[in-house]
């Protein structure tokens, strides 16, 4: 995690639901395995995603841009994130995230950035740089760059320990 | 600068003095995990490494969305969190016979305290902040880290307050005034990830009943918490359950918020929110009439022995439509019991209500309730998204367990102003 991720951009509206990013009918129970759970990811936003496993990993997405509210419908599972994560994802930037995904997309080390308006600068495949270090998103067909408060100190440490259960092991040697 | 009540709580549980926009290591009174995510708690947790459980006395497993099986693949689960209970022997492991809802649970066994943090690995976990305390959700991961280590991270919000003001009545309850919050609010709108406190004339008067209702559904508005003042209601409600000693927290006349709603009870109808979102919502005059299939009381947002007692004002010596099944679910054993002993249970079912076990039932649309292709529901619960009590072709009302009773009674959603004197 250099904090500089480069690549192509899926580009959502606003209040893309938890069941959105990943139908109930695909969700496992016994466990979160992005492998499984990544064919899926946003099958019911995009039609270009219906019933077409990986579609979005073979379509080689790693960045989302999306409007309000990402993620919400108050959901405390998680395997919305864990979804995105195994279809490729390596950032979302968003207006605003609903709380439970924005919480446990950082214990997954799966950077959030709050940008608002972001999603009408961009457009579905658009290759983008986004630097973590210095707050700054550039759209490298346009040549548009937006900016975005840094992380905090202790989100970088969850990001660079791979996430809260990595963080937490080591904090208990 | 003051502080508000939940910039005080974290303050506290963080040994130091929080600000809104801040991420601090807090810990934790209480957790609480259920039949559907405990499987994966316990799996997060075996990766940890942890030594053992951080606090046996502070931890709780509760078999309330499945219970009692329904399909084989819930008594599965089911019997996979009975082996893992007691495998680790999970002191308050809640299962059939001495069980319910877990949130109801949480606050009626005294495991909730005022000046406390108190989460779930469920979003309705911010019911408990109708008792002063910080109680919002937390994923199975999160769970699985405070398991091992007591502690868990949390952005520290900033606050919003909704005074109400005027009075609550018997046909404006707490799930009236919340309906109405979040009309305006809208879901994960306005007050999304931000502390909401609730207080006010008519949140003094409110038992503690309503107050869990309120809290319970600032869920749906997307916000972290809500929070009521503990009072001298909150401290008679306690009495005989909390089970240590707590600190009567509440917010400095000087504390911040980033914006104060007003809403007066004495000058609202009854509420009605509409499929398909918990934010459409109306007043009852606007959808009387709209024909009812099902009507279901019952869940941790109403199904309290007071939520009874209001629909057996409506429904003693009468009988609920001839068209209409009335589902009565009280949300805990203990609710049970009591509705037993003051005879609700009985005056329910001579109305030709079906009274069912203590569960979440219908509520989430997993059973004893699910609703066919084209059918309407009232509803005394949280959520009526498309499908959510059942087929994605019905329509779910939400509203208080007055409004459901009269709905019952007149086979269609009715004002309980109508049938209540």
């Amino acid at each position: 995690m250099d904090g500089i991720i480069k690549g192509k951009a899926w580009v959502g509206g606003d209040d893309i639901f938890a069941f959105d990013i990943i139908p109930q009918k695909r969700w496992t129970f016994d466990g979160l395995n992005p492998d499984i759970l990544g064919k899926w990811a946003l099958e019911d936003v995009d039609p270009e995603f219906k019933d077409k496993e990986s579609a979005m990993k073979d379509q080689g997405y790693s960045i989302i841009v999306a409007g309000k509210s990402f993620g919400g419908g108050g959901k405390t599972i998680e395997h919305p994130v864990i979804a995105l994560k195994g279809a490729g994802i390596k950032v979302v930037l968003a207006d605003s995230f609903a709380r439970y995904n924005y919480r446990i997309s950082i214990n997954n080390a799966l950077p959030v950035v709050v940008c608002p308006g972001l999603n009408k600068e961009v457009q579905k495949g658009d290759e983008l740089i986004v630097d973590l270090n210095k707050g700054e998103v550039v759209n490298l067909r346009t040549g548009v760059k937006k900016h975005f408060a840094p992380l905090s100190e202790f989100v970088w440490s969850l990001l660079k320990a791979g996430g809260l259960v990595e963080y937490t092991k080591q904090s208990l040697k | 600068m003051g502080q508000t009540i939940t910039e005080k709580i974290l303050s506290k549980a963080s040994n130091s003095r929080v600000e809104p926009g801040q991420i601090v290591n807090v810990k934790v009174d209480r957790l609480i995990t259920f039949d559907y995510q405990a499987p994966v708690v316990f799996s997060q947790f075996e990766k940890l490494g942890a030594a053992k459980i951080w606090d046996m006395d502070r931890f709780l497993v509760v078999q309330d969305h499945f219970a009692p099986g329904h399909n084989v693949k819930d008594a599965t689960q089911l019997k996979l969190v009975r082996d893992l209970a007691n495998k680790y022997n999970v002191k308050h492991f809640y299962d059939m016979g001495c069980s319910g809802i877990g949130h109801q649970i949480m606050v009626e066994d005294g495991f909730v305290l005022p000046g406390t943090v108190a989460v779930g690995t469920d979003s309705h976990s911010t019911t408990y902040g109708a008792l002063g305390a910080f109680g919002t959700g937390v994923s199975a991961t999160e769970a699985a880290v405070i398991m091992a280590t007591g502690m868990i991270w949390f952005l520290v919000p900033s606050s919003v307050k909704f005074e109400i003001t005027g009075k609550l009545s018997k046909f404006i309850s707490g799930k009236d005034v919340v309906l109405k919050m979040m009309g305006l609010t809208g879901m994960d709108g306005i007050v999304a990830y931000k502390a909401v406190e609730i207080g006010g004339s008519a949140i003094r008067q409110a038992g503690i009943a309503d107050r869990l209702t309120i809290s319970n559904m600032i869920a749906e508005m997307g916000a972290k918490n809500g929070i009521i003042e503990p009072d001298d209601q909150t401290v008679e409600y306690l009495r005989g359950r909390a089970r240590e000693g707590y600190e009567m927290i509440t917010s400095d006349t000087d504390a911040n918020y980033d914006e104060v709603f007003t809403i007066d009870a004495s000058a609202m109808s009854p509420q009605v929110s509409c499929p398909h979102s918990p934010d459409n919502v109306k007043n009852v005059e606007e959808v009387s009439g709209i024909k009812v299939d099902q009507v279901f009381l019952g869940s941790c947002t109403n199904g309290r022995v007071e939520d009874l007692a209001i629909a057996c004002e409506i429904l003693k010596g009468r009988k609920v439509a001839r068209h209409v099944r009335m589902i009565v679910v009280p949300a805990s054993y203990k609710i049970y019991m009591e509705a037993l002993r003051a005879g609700y249970i009985e005056i329910l079912a001579e109305a030709g209500a079906r009274i069912e076990s203590p569960s979440c039932a219908a509520c989430a649309g997993m059973h004893t309730g699910i609703l066919a292709d084209g059918e309407v529901a009232v509803s005394t619960t949280n959520r009526n998204f498309k499908g959510r009590m059942g087929s994605p072709n019905s329509d779910v009302y939400l509203s208080s367990a007055a409004t459901a009773a009269a709905s019952a009674l007149a086979g269609k959603i009715a004002d309980p102003r109508e049938y209540l004197v």
